[in-house]
């Protein structure tokens, strides 16, 4: 297998890794990079809880190659929090009850992430197009739409 | 019981039966440190796939196995004795 | 290897393959790339067989012999058989006195229906690590069970290595909806692997993998039959079931209960008398019929005598809330034996009923249809009055692989006044941590903060049988409350000895013992949890900490009212969801906002079930749609906003008085969703639809009716 080697920034950090071509960002990042924060679910790219951030952009790490990261830069939910404390949006889903099994949780956070600086102060319909690429088998999305407002309000 | 404001303050800081406390999982979930199967990470841990059916009725006639185990990285096939022929 | 319900199951196809996707060989590689491509180089020669799909084939008396394995059992677990195909027949109830009731009847109402099959399809699929280590002998899992001392046992057994050599971890777990309890091929190859390799094996299942092979539930062809007199008073219930098992009896039932507790199926209404039948088959399908977010068959149950009250309520043309009414178990009935066998504990359906049609304004609902079906619109009004039962519990009736259902606890009470304990269930996202340490709090007077809970490691948690049918609370939580009492007997011993009077003496208060009467002589929980270790009674011993196992009386039955309301689009089909009312009564609510979450996702699994899940198969026994490009699972859009509310009518025999949550919101909305639609179109004499409510099938029944026309 032809393996290569490639750098980028994984939150906020710079990494190095070598890869087979052929491998996902998801695996590299969990299995190489250690950041098992990072879920796989679906394969399809439906279900949502690879999402990563990528050069400013939600995407299904599941479903793009590590290579494609070389050079950019990647924020995975461990990157959320800053010097120990949590994010808003951390802080409101512990406080709106937005998870409960908590698969689903790192890839909604790190799209709601995205969601709130593409637009800070979302409508409730807004929201839920916006994280309709994320799929939660257990809270029914209602707690995690209140918790998007709430961090809304916060930052 | 007392009921007293000091009796009810008291009763509420224990966080008991009624009280709609937080969750106690949640900041390792909301910060990617939950600990799911596949994050388990054993040293020198082997990976297992299974080779499946395309059929729903059918009787299995042979089984090949010499290409799988001929693959550089590739450490066990396993079917049944009986039809792990070849 | 043995399946839970009796039968035998392939680990590796043995000659035959009985459902497509069924594991054939394993392959064991350095990682998940090179395992996939040595897959494609195993080669394997089929001869394929005649197909059976359709269970009403199964018994035809030129039907293929599916199971040549068993051909010879007159029984796989549960019997008799009366084809090759056939797995078992379970009858309960008053056949004669139900057939009579019928004859005579001024009613009888009559509707095939089908519970499709559905698949729970937590996020995270199934996987194991299992690590055997050569030296020592010891094997250790980490595996996504929800009953991971059931594992331990059932391993045991299967590989021979005592039970106290081997640890199963269950971890977090990315849910679990009743997927999880049974012990798959998989796991087993990962575990023979290991032991012969010496090496942990990692097996993780992609979502094709899950979707295709792991439990699936329901696939209950029914036919009901309700009897009743001129005002709608009940006389009898009378229930047929096709059941379709799959290639291999492994749904995970009770063991001596083939149908589970399906025969709750005369529900929150007074039956006189009632018998139903199931009978169980294979096809060539994989293997389940789990419980999927419910008691053993309840969300079956459930169904078919909400269906049929809705159908009895059409055929008498009275309304469908006034019919349930004429037939509940009253609150001063209770407990209330019902005509199968079971004993409801509590219950107040009529109080229920009237909170949520007041909250709706249920007549103003009545007036607006009425009035949009004149203007030729499609609107309708669903309503649920249900009851479950949950727990599986009492070990007189239940048991898995002979070990009856009971649950643990055992708390330990440092001498600080911290406190560690651990149980037998497992959470898969209900938060135990949480609410375990808030009974604990409530019967020892210790702030939640400081207590630990801990499970699903069987080296240090006590034996239990796990978490589905909502047994944590209603079984779980009563242990750790039992356990939690015979902590606070003990500390009151000793709180008598440090006061020095008798034990008489002494009431507790929140969180100490006071001496009655003279106030400020008390001792608190930290105070006494201190001389636990250093100054006791003399004759006592040392320490403060305690077990329970706890084998309840009895189930417990929560039950709701949930009422809905659809519009309906006359040339698409689409069944949008204009609002969904549901109560729940739960008994005592130990977490207000966790109860609420559970029933958010309760919820919107059933929305999920009724208005598109399905797993069809073509005449090949090809799975169509394995993947949630085609499984149906709703999205934030899709997903209707949900009101709640509750009233609490304890269960007299629980310690707490609690009667678990999280199943009533999945088995009791399913319904209310079916009654909606067919609501829509009930005033066409439409009775009945079955699942699931996609547009496409919406559709074709507004078009056989031909209300589809443009002017």
């Amino acid at each position: 297998m032809i393996k290569k080697k490639i750098s980028f920034k994984l939150n906020e950090q710079e990494v190095e890794v070598e890869v087979e071509t052929r491998e996902l960002l998801a695996h590299v990042i969990r299995e190489q990079l250690g950041k098992t924060g990072t879920h796989i679910g679906c394969d399809t790219s439906h279900c949502g809880v690879c999402t990563v951030d990528l050069n400013g952009n939600s995407v299904k790490s599941c479903t793009i190659l590590a290579v494609q990261a070389d050079g950019g830069e990647v924020m995975t939910v461990e990157g959320l929090a800053t010097n120990g404390e949590l994010h808003p949006l951390q802080q409101a889903f512990i406080q709106d009850h937005g998870l409960q099994c908590g698969f689903c949780t790192p890839g909604m956070l790190i799209r709601s992430y995205r969601l709130l600086q593409e637009n800070p102060s979302p409508t409730e319909e807004e929201i839920r197009v916006g994280l309709s690429g994320n799929l939660c088998r257990c809270t029914g999305y209602q707690n995690i739409v209140k918790a998007v407002k709430t961090a809304a309000e916060k930052m | 019981m007392g009921t007293t404001a000091e009796d009810i303050a008291r009763a509420e800081k224990l966080e008991g039966i009624g009280c709609s406390r937080k969750r106690k999982e949640d900041p390792r979930f909301v910060q990617g440190k939950g600990n799911y199967v596949d994050d388990v990470k054993l040293p020198g841990t082997l990976f297992a796939d299974m080779v499946r059916s395309p059929y729903a009725h059918a009787r299995i006639i042979s089984i090949n196995k010499k290409k799988a185990l001929a693959l550089k990285g590739v450490h066990a096939v396993y079917s049944l004795p009986m039809i792990s022929n070849l | 290897m043995p399946t839970l319900a009796g039968d035998v199951q392939a680990v590796l196809a043995d000659e035959k393959v009985h459902f497509q996707y069924q594991e054939v060989a394993a392959v064991i590689a350095d990682n998940r790339y090179i395992a996939a491509d040595a897959l494609d180089l195993v080669e394997v020669e089929y001869e394929p067989l005649p197909v059976i799909v359709d269970p009403h084939r199964s018994m035809d008396a030129d039907a293929p012999i599916l199971r040549e394995d068993v051909v010879k059992k007159d029984k796989v677990g549960q019997g008799p058989r009366k084809h090759a195909n056939h797995i078992f027949t379970w009858a309960v109830g008053d056949k004669e006195g139900t057939d009579r009731a019928l004859a005579s009847a001024d009613v009888v109402v009559k509707e095939d229906m089908l519970y499709p099959r559905v698949h729970p399809s937590p996020l995270e699929t199934c996987g194991c690590v299992a690590s055997f280590d050569k030296i020592k002998g010891n094997l250790t899992v980490y595996i996504t069970s929800q009953a991971p001392h059931i594992v331990r046992t059932v391993v045991s057994i299967l590989s021979g290595v005592p039970e106290s050599k081997i640890r199963i971890i269950s971890p977090d777990i990315g849910g679990g909806f009743g997927n999880k309890v049974g012990v798959y091929p998989s796991y087993v190859t990962a575990i023979v692997a290991s032991i012969v390799l010496g090496r942990p094996i990692k097996w993780i299942e992609d979502r094709m993998e899950h979707l295709s092979t792991t439990a699936w539930a329901r696939d209950y062809h029914m036919t009901g039959e309700l009897a009743a007199d001129k005002d709608g008073k009940i006389k009898a219930l009378k229930v047929k079931v096709l059941a379709d098992h799959g290639a291999f009896n492994s749904h995970a039932q009770p063991t001596k209960w083939p149908a589970g507790l399906f025969s709750v199926c005369t529900g929150s209404y007074q039956v006189p008398v009632a018998h139903v039948n199931v009978d169980g088959v294979y096809t060539n399908k994989a293997p389940g019929g789990v419980a999927y977010r419910c008691s053993f068959r309840v969300a079956e149950a459930v169904y078919l005598i909400e269906r049929m009250m809705d159908i009895l309520s059409q055929k008498l043309g009275i309304d469908k809330a006034e019919i349930r009414s004429r037939n509940f178990i009253q609150a001063e009935q209770f407990p209330y034996k019902t005509s199968l066998g079971w004993e409801l504990d509590s219950g107040d359906y009529p109080t229920a009923l009237k909170k949520v049609l007041d909250a709706v304004d249920y007549a103003g609902l009545r007036k607006e249809q009425a009035e949009k079906r004149a203007q030729g619109e499609l609107m309708g009004i669903g309503l649920v009055t249900f009851t479950e039962i949950v727990g599986a519990e009492p070990s007189k009736a239940c048991d898995v692989l002979g070990v009856g259902m009971f649950e643990s606890a055992e708390i330990r009470v440092h001498p600080t006044g911290s406190v560690m304990a651990r149980m037998g269930t497992i959470s898969t996202g209900q938060a135990h941590e949480t609410t375990y340490a808030q009974i604990i709090a409530t019967e020892l007077g210790l702030p939640s903060e400081e207590i630990t809970i801990e499970e699903g490691d069987t080296d240090t948690a006590p034996y239990g049988l796990g978490t589905y049918g909502s047994r944590s609370t209603p079984v779980g939580g009563a242990a750790t409350a039992v356990a939690a009492r015979k902590v606070r007997a003990k500390a009151k011993k000793i709180a008598a000895h440090l006061l020095e009077v008798s034990e008489d003496d002494l009431d507790w208060e929140i969180d100490r013992f006071k001496v009655k009467g003279v106030p400020g002589q008390e001792k608190t929980m930290k105070e006494i949890a201190w001389a636990a270790y250093n100054n006791v009674p003399e004759g006592m011993e040392m320490g403060l900490e305690a077990v329970d196992y706890y084998d309840p009386p009895n189930f417990t039955y929560p039950y709701g009212v949930y009422l809905s309301v659809v519009d309906i689009d006359k040339f698409t089909g689409e069944v949008k969801v204009r609002r969904f009312y549901a109560l729940d009564d739960c008994g005592t609510r130990i977490n207000p906002m966790i109860i609420e979450g559970q029933i958010h996702g309760g919820l919107t699994e059933g929305f999920a079930v009724a208005m598109g899940q399905e797993m069809p198969f073509d005449e090949e026994g090809n799975l169509l749609g394995n993947t949630f490009m085609d499984y149906f699972i709703p999205s934030f859009v899709e997903t209707p906003q949900w009101e709640t509310d509750f009233t609490v009518t304890p269960s007299p025999h629980h310690p707490l008085g609690a009667k678990g949550v999280a199943e009533s919101p999945h088995v009791g909305s399913i319904p209310c969703f079916t009654s909606a639609v067919v609501d829509a179109f009930a005033h066409l004499g439409v009775t009945h639809m079955d699942l699931p409510h996609t547009a496409q099938k919406v559709w074709k029944k507004i078009h056989e009716l031909g209300l589809d026309k443009r002017d």
